[in-house]
Formats: C-alpha cells, structure tokens, sequence
C-alpha cells in the first residue's frame, strides 16, 4: 500500500478550469450530478480519492484531460 | 397460592410480557430499526437500575445476616418411601437411576466468611452485567451519532474479556459459596436418636441431606459471549478500515 502522505502532493486544477471556462462550482455540480461540498473539497485539494466516474464527468463537462485537472507535484 | 386466579393472572401477564418484548423488538428490527437503538439503549438502562437495585438489597440482606434463599450442591439422594409404604404408580414412567443433587432452602445465620464469599459472586456478576450494558449503550448511541464504529475494537475486546473473566469468576465464587453454605447447614459434631433408630448409609435418606463437597462447574456461556463480542470486534475494525478508506472520496 502506498504511503498516505502522497495523497497530498496532487493538485486537482479545478479553479483554474472553471474560470477560464467561466462556470461555477454550483453549475458544475449540477452539470457532473456530484455534489458542491464534494467539488469543494476536490477543488481545495482535500480528496484523498476520486471515484473513475467523477473524474470521467467532471473531464466531460470541461471538455479537459485527467492530466489537466490533476497534477502530481514533486516529492 | 400457585392454583389461586390472581396468582395466574399475574404469571399469564408476566409470561405475556416476556413473550411480547422480544417479539416487539423483532418486528421493530425487521422494520428497518431506526428506532432499534434508543429502544436498545433505554432497555439496557433499564437493567443496569435493575441489577444495582436487586445486587444492593441483596447485599444489604447478606451483610445483616438476614434470611437468604440458597440452592446449595447435595449428595445425590434417590427418591425413597419409608418400609411397608408402596404407591400404585400414575403411569409406566420408573426411575432407573439419579437423585436430587441439590436443595433450595431459606436460611439465616450463615458465617460471615459464607456470606462475604456469596457477596463477591453478587457484586462481581453485577459489574459484569454492568459493565456489557455501558458498551451495549455506547454502541447504541454511536449507531444513533451516526458513527457506529465510535465505539472502537478495543473497547468491544476489553468488555469481552470482562464478559469471560467476570462470567466465569461469577459463577465459580457463587458454586464456592454455595458449598460453604451447604458445609455451614448440614455437617454436625453430634447428635442423638432413639435407641432403636439406626438408619443406613447415614442420615441423606431420612432427610437430612450431606454436602456434595466441591465439584466446580466452569460454565461456558462467557467464553461464548466472549467470542461474540471478539467476532463483532473484528466486524468493527473492517467497518473502521472501510470508513477511513472512504473518507476524501469524491
């Protein structure tokens, strides 16, 4: 099992791909059917997990790559 | 009193009772149970002030020497009639083999010793009644906070330990005492009988009943409940693992 420290060291761009898109966190969750509070805590990089569908709605909904909405940073 | 009316009303209520509580809690349960815990919770409450009211009248009865019921271990006695008696039998049941091995008896005067020991088995299976209602309360209002797993495993391994050590300390140091009662009544120093009067094999037939001596029975229900409370421990620390690996999914 890998050390739950590195849950820590990716970064979900979330914020940056809903301004630059111009939606909001509201219409988000409406459009992917999570809710706002699990976004949030996406979006403030608190997940420690994020379920395959989540992932695949929320690329669908931005028309964006797992790759930009998650980053690995160095260690 | 058993054959008068009111005597079987009341014991037909009582049977009622019994009957319908567990049956009541059944088909709450199967009901999806949202309000199994509380009932729960309420119910072992309700034991706890039982068992602290019963266990201190019973102390206070024991420590002033007071008349006390004990069922105390005999020598086996078979079932007899004195000479020249013979009974037409109600059907073709015979006795082959056995006797009565033990006699409940209301007694007073009992040695300090004798009733300090039954007190130990009192107060040691009221802790351990106790001591299984606090973590079955706890367990009730963690399920009712919406954290079921509050309780922790280490807490449900403890009261299983409890539930062994006190269960079987319980019941041996109440045997124990039981024996000291049944030695305390029924040895003698001397006596005198009719000159006449020689019955055989000692004084059990006509009466007056010998101690059985020590023969400890362990009984196995603890080590039971203990494993119970070990296996729910083990369903906890799954739901915990469960719960931590859930928690930040998104």
């Amino acid at each position: 099992m890998p050390p739950e420290d590195d849950a820590g060291r990716v970064h979900c761009r979330l914020d940056e791909l809903l301004e630059r898109r111009g939606i909001t966190l509201t219409r988000l969750s409406e459009m992917v059917g999570v809710s706002v509070v699990n976004l949030s805590v996406l979006k403030n990089d608190r997940a420690r997990a994020i379920r395959f569908s989540t992932l695949t709605a929320i690329c669908d909904a931005l028309d964006c790559s797992v790759g930009e909405l998650l980053q690995v940073r160095p260690g | 009193m058993v054959g008068s009316p009111i005597a079987i009303a009341l014991t037909a209520a009582l049977l009622l009772a019994v009957v319908a509580i567990p049956v009541l809690l059944i088909i709450i349960a199967m009901r999806g149970g949202r309000h199994m815990p509380k009932i729960v919770a309420l119910v072992s409450y309700a034991v706890m002030v039982v068992v602290c009211g019963a266990s201190v009248v019973a102390a206070i009865t024991l420590l002033s020497g007071a008349a006390v019921e004990v069922t105390v271990p005999i020598t086996p006695v078979e079932p007899y009639l004195p000479a020249g008696v013979t009974l037409e039998p109600a059907t073709s049941a015979t006795i082959h083999s056995g006797g009565m091995d033990q006699a409940t008896l209301v007694v007073s005067g009992l040695p300090l010793a004798t009733r300090l020991v039954m007190l130990a088995a009192l107060l040691i299976a009221a802790a351990t009644a106790i001591a299984v209602c606090v973590v079955v309360i706890r367990l009730a209002r963690s399920v009712m906070s919406g954290n079921p797993f509050a309780v922790g495993t280490a807490a449900l391994i403890a009261t299983g330990w409890i539930l062994l050590i006190g269960g079987v300390s319980a019941s041996l140091v109440g045997q124990i005492g039981d024996v000291m009662a049944c030695y305390d009544l029924f040895e003698y120093t001397g006596g005198t009988a009719p000159e006449s009067w020689n019955p055989a094999g000692g004084f059990a037939g006509p009466g007056w009943p010998q101690p059985a001596g020590f023969n400890l029975t362990i009984p196995w229900w603890p080590l039971g409940g203990a494993l119970v409370l070990a296996l729910i421990a083990g369903v906890f620390r799954y739901g915990e693992q469960l719960q931590r690996d859930s928690e930040g999914l998104v």
